[in-house]
């Protein structure tokens, strides 16, 4: 299956994404990837709804990075959605935030998040987790399909 | 009189003349042993009977004297004593004790004491006397041999001074004699001179004549005679040549002076002779013209029985003096005073010899006796020494029996010695009183007497003899006495009966059974006595009597001594005997009184009685004491104590038996003492324990009544709404004032309605739960209920039931909190809460994202455009990241800071060692940690695990952080643990602070050092305090700056 996607990144938050985007090709991992800037976006995308009805959902992202707090509907209403459904449900889901509030983290795991990563307020270390993050689940983590 | 009526039927019987001769032989055989002298004498004097007595002290054997007059015994002065006598009885009077004299066989004088009595016929006319008379002389010889004693001194007495006076006369006359004579010397004439001279040659005393050169110029042959010299030796020679020294003697010098003063002199002296030898001389010097006349007796006899005499008079004296008599001596002449008297005689008459002194005889002498005593005084006078009894005066006016010697002296006066017979006198009422015993037991024996010849043949019987054998005389025939003798005694008998006829006057006795008619035998009991020889008897008596009564009570008593013997031994009891009621020492105890007491029977007697008694214990009980005394059996409890120190309790019953001994019966009741005092104690613990019970129920009942009032004041008064309610049907029995504000409804209102029909229950099943609740647990406790007030608004309630029974009831009792205005305010929390949570995740995450972003485009600009930059451009960048990351920590110690206000605490024991290793090792890896950090003594405490590693990582990494430029720097954690919490310090020495700024140490943001000295955001410690706080602990620091810090925090130990 011929994926014309890597890397879903879900962030509303421009410059976030920005910097994300900078530290992703640096390392020669933002090659597909699609950055949408809220929810709804997301869900359309995934299920090949709204402005992306012609788009093949067979395509699925290898992960999708999905920040919580975003404008419509946030990252966990999106996560429920992804997680209850069934053509969505094994794509791997890295909430990335910059919420360390423990309702959340509970929450996103309970939902079926993959992983939860808050986005260090340190540059340096932002880098760092972006880097690793994507390496591990675009290259290193084995697709289910 | 019984006793007089008696004897007239034994001895005046004269129906029978054998029977009478019978028994005056039987009179005579038991008076026999008797050492007085016993005579019955007709009414015209003649001697009836004469026992042996009679002839051991008159030497007359009865053959003799029998049948003769008495006179031959009476002294011729004393017959006429006799006819008063004989007088005196022929009236029928008893004769009291007399003294008298009468005449042995030997003609010796007898000093007699004698009693008489008449004896009487049968129809009491007196037919003849019985006298019996005692031997005194040895008692009156001692009396006689110390009064003679007394005379004979008394007569030397007076020979010594009719000496005396004989010699005096001599003197006297020759005296004048001289005197006569020498004044004719003094013209001498030869033929004068010669006469005198021969006159002088005879005469017995000694004459000698000196010249005035005290020659010798004449001496008689008397003279020369006691000289030591011949006449020629004397002569012509001087007084001092023949007797050389006598210049020096006083006799010399009186001799001068006679012969120089011409004086006489006339004087007795000792002359001393030159050969030593010496002589008593009454010597009269005379001067005559031719020198000295002197005139010479020899007088050392006459000095030799003087000085005899002295002693004599000494002796005599100390006789007097010192004799028990008294003696004293009386003027002889009608007025009769007392002269002198001895010690004795003034305690005899109970005056001081000074006062006898004044007094005359007729002062101790009764006035019936002055006549007596003056005839006897005639008498006296008349030289006739007398002798008599007489009762004399005492000073104190009582009479004293004495017998009295009195002889005139040859100066007339009348020397009497006196002797107390009082004693004496009494002897013989005693003596007399016995015969008299004596006589009536003869007289009333119920004792067989039989009279046998000398082949044991029986010749008389007493007439109880056929009582007490059963056998009549004939029966017994002759030759039986032995015919009725049990076989087993006869031997005994038999042998009793050779000794007999083997030794005359010999008796013996003797016990053997004899059998009666009846065909039983009886005991006899006797003595025989062998009076053959005797003329006046000639016959073997045999004095028996039955005892088989008396040996039957011995049999019984032996048998009853065994019986009684066996129960002392076999009882159980103790039984033992001691000497009386007041006891000195035991005589008896039975086995079990030893085992009782742990001694042996040994030891046991010979323990003091009191040995047994307690200290502590009363040696007798008087009233006992008394009990026992009067004969009663007395019974009582006492401690004894064994022998080994322990007690025994006994229950002791006392008898005094006849024999005056007191026989104890003990019987150990230890157990049941101890049983008794173990019940008394339980009583005693049973009572007191009623007693508290019952002080325990009286407080209950107060405490109740006290609670009832507590609770019906709390009751009423309480703010919470309390109801009662039925649990059957839920109906209210009671509310409070706050519960009807709290339902609106008023107390009528609710009694007896239920919750249901008022409308006060919103949810039907909220409320059957809690009933549930209440009727399976019988509690139910905080829960929350909406209800509905009368007015219709709702309210929420905290409720607690309780069930509980009132008035027999099961009821539930109902406290409800109105927590309307709490639930409000708790829901304004809740929604204030969210809000706060709202806010601090915006905070985090919408302060974060920028800071990130500043911190992103930095780095950005620096990797993509860092090249174009210079220096000052690279700085610029530098600081934009420093201080972005500087506040991206502020907000996460901040948010840190505010979560922990919502976070509850977990408490969980807390190994602090552990902790704080794992502490260090983190500290270590975050740092470039040079500082040494020791763990000192630690404990466990209970908090929470999380917030404590918070706590004690921030103060230690504060440690290492301030002290980190100093070298050699140190942090030290330890802890200390009181009664109520464990405190943890952490020191370091490191930069110290300012104390003035101590308590802005604990203060959010608040910072004592810059950060250029050190980093920090001022949270950590505010982050501590909180912890602490919220752990209701304590927290606090010293410090003084470069000198180090110490931080400390408590945390409780519950």
């Amino acid at each position: 299956m011929k994926q014309d996607v890597d890397i879903l990144l879900v962030e509303d938050n421009v410059h976030d994404a920005e910097l994300a985007i900078h530290v992703l090709k640096k390392n020669n991992l933002a090659s597909k990837l699609v950055h949408l800037k809220d929810g709804s976006e997301a869900i359309d995308f995934i299920f090949g709804l709204g402005s992306f009805t012609d788009r093949n959902v067979q395509n699925v992202p290898k992960v999708i990075l999905l920040d919580l707090k975003m404008p419509k509907v946030n990252g966990i209403e999106v996560l429920k959605r992804l997680k209850a459904d069934d053509r969505s449900m094994k794509i791997p889901v890295v909430i990335f935030t910059s919420s360390n509030e423990d309702p959340d983290i509970q929450a996103c795991y309970a939902f079926g998040a993959n992983s939860y990563i808050i986005k260090p307020v340190g540059f340096d270390k932002f880098v760092k987790a972006v880097s690793e993050v994507g390496l591990y689940w675009t290259i290193l983590n084995q697709q289910s399909v | 009189m019984e006793e007089e009526q008696r004897s007239y039927n034994h001895i005046g019987n004269g129906r029978d003349s054998g029977y009478e001769e019978a028994h005056l032989r039987h009179l005579a055989a038991i008076v026999e042993s008797s050492d007085d002298s016993i005579i019955s004498r007709s009414l015209d004097g003649n001697i009836i009977s004469w026992n042996r007595g009679s002839e051991r002290i008159y030497g007359y054997s009865a053959s003799h004297a029998v049948g003769k007059y008495i006179s031959f015994i009476i002294p011729q002065p004393y017959l006429k004593e006799e006819e008063r006598i004989l007088e005196k009885i022929s009236h029928g009077e008893n004769i009291a004790p007399y003294e008298t004299i009468r005449v042995g066989k030997s003609g010796e004088q007898i000093h007699v004491s004698i009693t008489a009595s008449p004896l009487r016929d049968q129809t009491g006319n007196v037919i003849g006397f019985s006298e019996i008379a005692r031997d005194i002389t040895s008692h009156k010889e001692s009396n006689a041999a110390q009064l003679q004693s007394v005379n004979e001194l008394t007569l030397q007495y007076e020979e010594r001074v009719k000496e005396i006076q004989h010699y005096k006369q001599i003197i006297d006359e020759f005296s004048a004699l001289a005197i006569a004579t020498i004044p004719s010397y003094s013209t001498p004439g030869k033929e004068i001179e010669e006469k005198l001279h021969n006159t002088f040659d005879h005469m017995l005393e000694g004459i000698q004549i000196h010249d005035f050169n005290w020659r010798y110029t004449y001496v008689n042959d008397a003279l020369v005679s006691y000289s030591q010299h011949t006449k020629d030796e004397l002569l012509g020679n001087t007084l001092m040549d023949k007797y050389p020294g006598i210049e020096n003697s006083d006799l010399f010098k009186v001799l001068q002076r006679c012969m120089n003063d011409r004086v006489s002199e006339h004087f007795e002296t000792e002359f001393v002779f030159p050969n030593g030898s010496k002589a008593d001389f009454e010597l009269s010097i005379q001067p005559v013209p031719a020198g000295l006349f002197i005139l010479s007796i020899n007088i050392s006899d006459r000095k030799k029985a003087e000085a005899k005499q002295r002693t004599i008079e000494t002796h005599y004296r100390s006789v007097i003096e010192q004799a028990n008599d008294t003696i004293y001596i009386v003027d002889g002449s009608a007025s009769a005073k007392f002269l002198d008297i001895n010690q004795s005689g003034c305690a005899l008459l109970g005056y001081t010899k000074e006062e006898v002194l004044q007094l005359s005889v007729f002062d101790i002498i009764f006035e019936n006796d002055f006549g007596n005593s003056a005839s006897t005084l005639e008498d006296l006078k008349a030289g006739r020494p007398i002798r008599k009894e007489r009762k004399l005066k005492r000073k104190d006016g009582n009479a004293i029996e004495a017998e009295l010697s009195a002889k005139k002296m040859e100066d007339g006066n009348i020397i009497v010695v006196v002797r107390d017979i009082s004693d004496r006198k009494k002897s013989e009422m005693a003596l007399q009183k016995s015969e008299q015993r004596f006589r009536s037991l003869i007289e009333n024996s119920k004792d067989v007497i039989s009279l046998m010849d000398g082949n044991f043949n029986v010749f008389y019987r007493s007439p109880s003899a056929f009582r007490i054998t059963g056998w009549t005389d004939e029966e017994v025939g002759m030759g039986g006495v032995t015919k009725h003798v049990h076989q087993d005694d006869l031997d005994g008998v038999r042998e009793s009966m050779k000794y007999l006829i083997s030794n005359p006057g010999k008796s013996v006795n003797t016990l053997f059974r004899n059998l009666h008619k009846n065909g039983n035998y009886v005991w006899l009991e006797g003595t025989a006595i062998n009076l053959l020889h005797d003329d006046n008897v000639k016959a073997i008596i045999f004095n028996f009597r039955d005892i088989s009564q008396q040996k039957e009570a011995e049999e019984r008593l032996k048998l009853n001594e065994q019986y009684y013997r066996s129960i002392f031994e076999q009882a159980n009891d103790m039984i033992y005997i001691k000497d009386g009621p007041d006891p000195k020492r035991f005589i008896d105890i039975n086995p079990s009184g030893c085992q009782m007491l742990g001694y042996t029977k040994e030891e046991f007697l010979a323990l003091k009685p009191t040995d047994l008694i307690l200290k502590e214990d009363p040696k007798s009980i008087p009233i006992k004491l008394e009990q026992l005394n009067f004969g009663d059996v007395v019974r009582h409890e006492r401690r004894l104590r064994r022998k080994d120190g322990t007690v025994i309790e006994t229950e002791y019953n006392g008898k005094v038996l006849e024999d005056g001994n007191l026989i104890v019966f003990a019987r150990d009741i230890t157990a049941r003492k101890k049983a008794e005092k173990e019940i008394i104690a339980l009583n005693e613990d049973l009572e007191r324990k009623v007693i508290e019970r019952t002080l325990e129920l009286e407080n209950i009942i107060a405490e109740l009544r006290d609670s009832e009032e507590k609770f019906q004041a709390a009751f009423q008064s309480n703010a919470a709404g309390i109801s009662i309610t039925r649990l059957s049907d839920s109906n209210y029995m009671d509310v409070n004032d706050a519960f009807v504000q709290l339902t609106g409804f008023s107390k009528e209102e609710l009694i007896n309605h239920n919750s249901r029909e008022l409308g006060m229950i919103i949810n039907i099943d909220s409320r059957n739960e809690i009933l549930n609740e209440i009727r399976e647990r019988g509690f139910a406790k905080n829960f929350e209920m909406t209800l509905r007030h009368k007015s219709g608004k709702e309210f929420v309630i905290l409720g607690a039931v309780e069930t509980i029974v009132l008035k027999g009831e099961k009821a539930a009792l109902n406290i409800l909190y109105d927590i309307t205005s709490r639930k409000m305010a708790e829901e304004q929390l809740a929604s204030v809460n969210k809000e706060l949570e709202a806010f601090s995740y915006s905070v985090s995450h919408d302060l974060r994202a920028p800071l990130r972003a500043i911190n992103g485009y930095a780095q950005m600009l620096t990797e993509d455009y860092g090249h174009q930059f210079d220096a000052e451009g690279k700085r610029l960048v530098q600081n934009i990241t420093y201080n972005a990351t500087k506040m991206g920590n502020l907000i996460d110690d901040l948010l840190a800071f505010s979560k922990l206000g919502r976070k509850e605490i977990q408490k969980v024991t807390i190994d602090l060692k552990g902790m704080l290793e794992e502490i260090i090792s983190e500290i270590k890896k975050i740092t470039n940690c040079k500082t040494s950090i020791k763990i000192g003594n630690l404990h466990q405490v209970k908090a929470d695990y999380g917030l404590i590693y918070q706590v004690i990582f921030n103060l230690v990494s504060n440690g290492v952080k301030y002290s980190s430029k100093n070298e050699n720097s140190t942090v030290e954690i330890s802890s200390e643990l009181n009664n109520f919490e464990t405190i943890i310090s952490v020191i370091d020495n490191g930069a110290g602070f300012d104390m003035k700024y101590a308590d802005k140490l604990f203060g959010v943001f608040q910072r004592l050092h810059s950060q250029e000295e050190f980093e920090g955001t001022g949270v950590g410690l505010a982050i501590v305090q909180r912890i602490v706080a919220k752990h209701s602990g304590r927290v606090w620091a010293e410090g003084k700056i470069n000198e180090g810090a110490v931080f400390r925090f408590s945390l409780p130990n519950y």
